[in-house]
């Protein structure tokens, strides 16, 4: 895959902004816009940039790794809604309570998170999957 | 009761540690596996100490509101089928040990086969019948993954697709018939349905119930006409036909029948169907059981034969036949596992399970064919085994049914005598004419002959002393599968001289008689299924009726199935229409549009002409992309910035996937090229015009009022999150949220395995 100088130095800058963005966008979805599907994709989106700008060997995307990430996801999505269950409450039973973080302030510790952080692994495994599958050979 | 609980949540807890075994610590996996199993054992007698007596119960909530909750019961039933799952699964646990090659992928064996354990023990501790249906689905499955487990032969995946299609299709019937169930008893809960069972005799509903429960307990326990799937299950590992099609669960469908028989008793086609289907089942099972030469053959048709016995006892629902029943399920276990493990020893010894091949073995193998001898004779029904005493009280029930079916149990117990003493005395003795196998098989090591050896003596000890053995289990069954305060039995050899002995004994002399004169000369044809050849014929007319219908419309061509997805959509809207007539049109609360949304909806417009009169492809995909980001600039209008947002992250994703599967696209004919059909513009016009009309009538159907404001008033207090659009996707939806991302997640696999499999030289198939 060709790929321009210019791009280069643009993803360079802008992937790790991207990638606290999503950081952003995950932790303060719950009470502002965002949450773990926006953040997935926008994860996804500074993945696809690095691939495009420095190319396959460079980004290290292998599709048959990411298909285990999508499974993953999948088990911390399972695995939260199952979680209650096993602590005496029912299934899906979310609850919630607040810390104060460096930075970003007043911070919600919702058990819900960890569902929306199964959706945020899921949506990043199933898009890098997906195109990387197709680039592939 | 918590005992119990843990006896049936360890094997799950122990499938997922056995399963992620190493190569390098696969020999554990046996010895893990049966720690867990004996574990299970002594929480389930620890169990029966408790609950024999005085049921016990737990309940979990699960879906509360549907009614829907994990709750456990424990009474004489589940105990006695309890003991079976973890007591028998004891046995052969230890026996796949040693009967397993050091080659097999052992953790994957053991690990399904706790599964298996697992969804047994949750059937039978079940009080409610959606969780019961549950476990029964996953009873299905792993005995899939089982019976499939030497998957590279084609002969194992057919057998195991077999037994799926035909107990999950049973399943599925059984599903609707526990939904009428609830909604004439109000209840999930297996108590609360046959308290109300006054109701459900009253109910039109009772029959289609009824015959839909039977359905799925017939198609599971293998009766006819379903029985086709048991032999062709012969192929998993003989520990696994031992376990799960001898001694378990394809008694999961005598459970069924023992539990729900109550609810049912007063519905006037539940008895007679069950005992009618039960003693045909018997008799040709026995039948077809004398005619085969493979071993496991045998076997099979012989367990499809004494489950139809076990049937037509439960399906009386009457305390008597109820408790034959009972001990029956107990004596079949014994001796039809044991005969299962010497099969197996037989065959891992002789490397054949051909009855015309093997020698004498009482020469060449005297204690594995003295266990064998034993354990036939027992399912012959010869006295003093165990055997004996269940099929003289079956006897006594059947005697007094109508004449033909008092003549059909008959003339079935004398074909089951007549394959037990070729079973018996012709494998001793060898066939006349078979030859002699170059190696001659000796005995195993008492790793392999322990546990059919305990096997056979518990079938000695039931002739012996059934009622110290079994009697207060069976009592208390009874009590259960019937309603009933417990009866008492007096279980023993000897009944005096009544008919029931004089049919006993004619049968067995009979069976004598046929083994000696028939069997010991014919050259018995294994003939195929009736049942088998239509269900093949079954999955060839449907293969190839779906592949026509493929055919027909996968033209490959893109703009045909959009023109197909379309059209059927636009007809689908107007048959409703048409149905239902127009709804007053009300009007949305109107306000002069802004400049700001004027502009946006322009741009919109433009962005969407522009892709479809792009000259080259590039420009279509980038004007598309343009058409997106206006709408995200829309939703940012209206108040929502998620939406918004989302719409962007989506729109250049999508983008870069167009542009990345750019080069495997073939040649762009845009509309200048093609020139305009006038039929793909009339399909796009009607289909804008639906969606408008869809949007305006949408109002014109709310009935309910809207649920934001219970989302706005709930977000905070209720899931603590000021952004709602999360919170309902997180917390107020999240089940919705979790269906999603599974098919998020199982699209991706479909993608990947388009791609990565479609792409292999010899794949010829690809389009």
């Amino acid at each position: 895959m060709t790929s321009s100088l210019i791009l280069q130095v643009v993803a360079r800058w802008v992937c790790p902004v991207m990638y606290g963005l999503t950081a952003i966008l995950f932790l303060k979805g719950h009470n502002s816009p965002g949450g773990g599907f926006i953040a997935g994709l926008l994860a996804a989106a500074a993945i696809l940039l690095h691939f495009l700008a420095f190319g396959r060997s460079a980004s290290r995307i292998r599709s048959t790794w990411f298909v285990r990430v999508v499974a993953a996801g999948l088990a911390i999505g399972v695995g939260s809604a199952i979680m209650p269950v096993l602590l005496g409450y029912p299934f899906f039973k979310q609850t919630f309570g607040h810390v104060h973080l460096p930075l970003l302030g007043d911070v919600e510790l919702a058990s819900a998170s960890l569902f929306d952080l199964g959706v945020f692994v899921v949506v990043v495994g199933t898009v890098i999957t997906v195109i990387s599958a197709m680039t592939e050979d | 009761m918590r005992a119990l609980l843990v006896a049936g949540m360890l094997p799950f807890v122990g499938a997922a540690l056995v399963g992620v075994l190493g190569r390098d610590r696969a020999r554990l996996a046996g010895p893990l596996a049966s720690a867990v199993v004996a574990t299970c054992f002594l929480l389930v007698c620890r169990g029966l100490t408790l609950f024999l007596h005085e049921p016990g119960t737990l309940t979990y909530p699960w879906i509360p509101d549907l009614g829907v909750a994990l709750s456990l019961r424990a009474d004489g039933l589940s105990l006695l089928f309890a003991l079976l799952i973890s007591g028998i699964g004891l046995v052969v646990f230890t026996y796949a040990t040693a009967y397993l090659d050091e080659s097999e992928n052992r953790p994957r064996f053991f690990a399904y086969l706790l599964l298996f354990m697992g969804a047994m023990m949750g059937v039978v501790l079940s009080a409610n019948l959606i969780s019961l249906f549950v476990f029964w689905e996953l009873t299905s499955i792993s005995s899939f993954l089982l019976i499939g487990f030497w998957h590279t032969r084609e002969r194992s995946r057919a057998g195991a697709l077999k037994a799926l299609v035909v107990t999950s299709t049973g399943g599925l019937a059984m599903l609707v018939g526990f939904v009428m169930l609830a909604i004439v008893c109000g209840s999930f809960e297996i108590d609360q349905i046959i308290a109300r069972r006054d109701l459900l005799a009253a109910s039109p509903w009772a029959t289609a119930a009824a015959v839909l429960v039977i359905v799925g307990a017939i198609t599971k326990s293998a009766q006819l006409p379903f029985h086709l799937w048991l032999p062709s299950a012969m192929e998993a590992p003989t520990p696994v036909s031992a376990y799960l099609h001898a001694a378990t669960m394809v008694k999961a469908g005598l459970y069924l029948v023992a539990r729900l028989g109550p609810a049912f008793a007063e519905v006037p086609i539940w008895s007679p169907t069950l005992t009618a289907l039960g003693l045909a089942t018997m008799a040709w099972g026995s039948w077809m059981a004398l005619r085969q030469t493979d071993l496991k053959a045998v076997l099979a048709f012989s367990t499809v034969s004494q489950l139809g016995l076990i049937m037509s006892l439960l399906a009386a629902v009457e305390p008597q036949a109820s408790g034959a029943g009972m001990l029956h399920i107990i004596n079949h276990a014994a001796f039809k596992g044991a005969l299962f493990l010497l099969v197996g020893i037989i065959e891992h010894e002789a490397h054949t399970r051909d009855v015309t091949r093997l020698g004498p073995l009482a020469r060449q193998m005297p204690a594995t064919w003295l266990l064998l001898a034993i354990a036939a004779l027992s399912m012959a029904g010869v006295p003093p085994l165990g055997g004996f005493v269940s099929k003289e009280m079956f006897l006594e029930h059947s005697l007094h049914l109508p004449p033909v079916l008092a003549v059909v149990s008959v003339v079935g117990a004398a074909l089951t005598a007549a394959y037990c003493f070729a079973l018996a005395v012709g494998l001793g003795r060898g066939r006349a004419g078979g030859d002699e196998p170059k190696h001659a098989p000796h005995d195993p090591g008492i790793g392999l002959l322990w546990g059919p050896a305990a096997l056979v003596l518990i079938a000695i000890a039931l002739g012996f002393a059934p009622q110290m053995l079994a009697g207060a289990l069976v009592e208390s069954a009874t009590a259960a599968a019937t309603a009933a305060p417990a009866p008492h039995f007096h279980l023993a050899l000897w009944h005096g001289l009544n008919p029931a002995l004089a049919a006993s004994a004619g049968a067995v002399l009979v069976g004598i008689l046929l083994y000696a004169t028939w069997w010991q000369r014919s050259e018995p044809p294994a003939p195929r299924l009736l049942a088998d050849r239509a269900y093949d014929a079954f999955l060839h007319t449907l293969e190839a009726g779906s592949r026509r219908l493929t055919d027909a419309y996968m033209s490959g061509l893109l703009w045909r199935y959009n023109a197909v997805v379309l059209v059927v959509l636009l007809a689908g809207l107007l048959a409703v229409e048409i149905s239902d007539g127009l709804p007053p049109l009300i009007p949305w609360p109107s306000r002069p549009p802004l400049a700001f949304e004027v502009t946006v909806a322009l741009a919109a417009a433009g962005a969407g002409l522009a892709t479809v009169l792009a000259r080259t492809r590039l420009a279509a995909i980038l004007a598309l992309g343009a058409s997106g980001y206006t709408l995200a600039l829309m939703f940012s209008t209206l108040g929502a910035p998620d939406l918004a947002l989302t719409q962007v992250m989506v729109e250049t994703i999508s983008t870069v996937l167009f542009l990345t599967v750019f080069l495997f696209l073939p040649a762009y004919h845009g509309s200048h090229e093609r020139g305009w059909r006038p039929g793909h513009l009339l399909i796009s016009a009607l289909t804008a015009a639906a969606a408008v009309l869809l949007v305006y009538e949408a109002r014109a159907y709310r009935t309910a009022t809207s649920i934001s404001q219970y989302f706005l008033d709930n977000s905070i207090g209720e899931a603590g999150g000021h952004n709602v659009v999360n919170v309902i996707l997180v917390d107020f939806r999240g089940l919705d949220t979790l269906g999603e991302i599974t098919v998020l997640g199982v699209a991706a696999l479909a993608c990947y395995a388009i791609i990565k499999l479609g792409r292999r030289p010899e794949g010829a198939g690809q389009p």
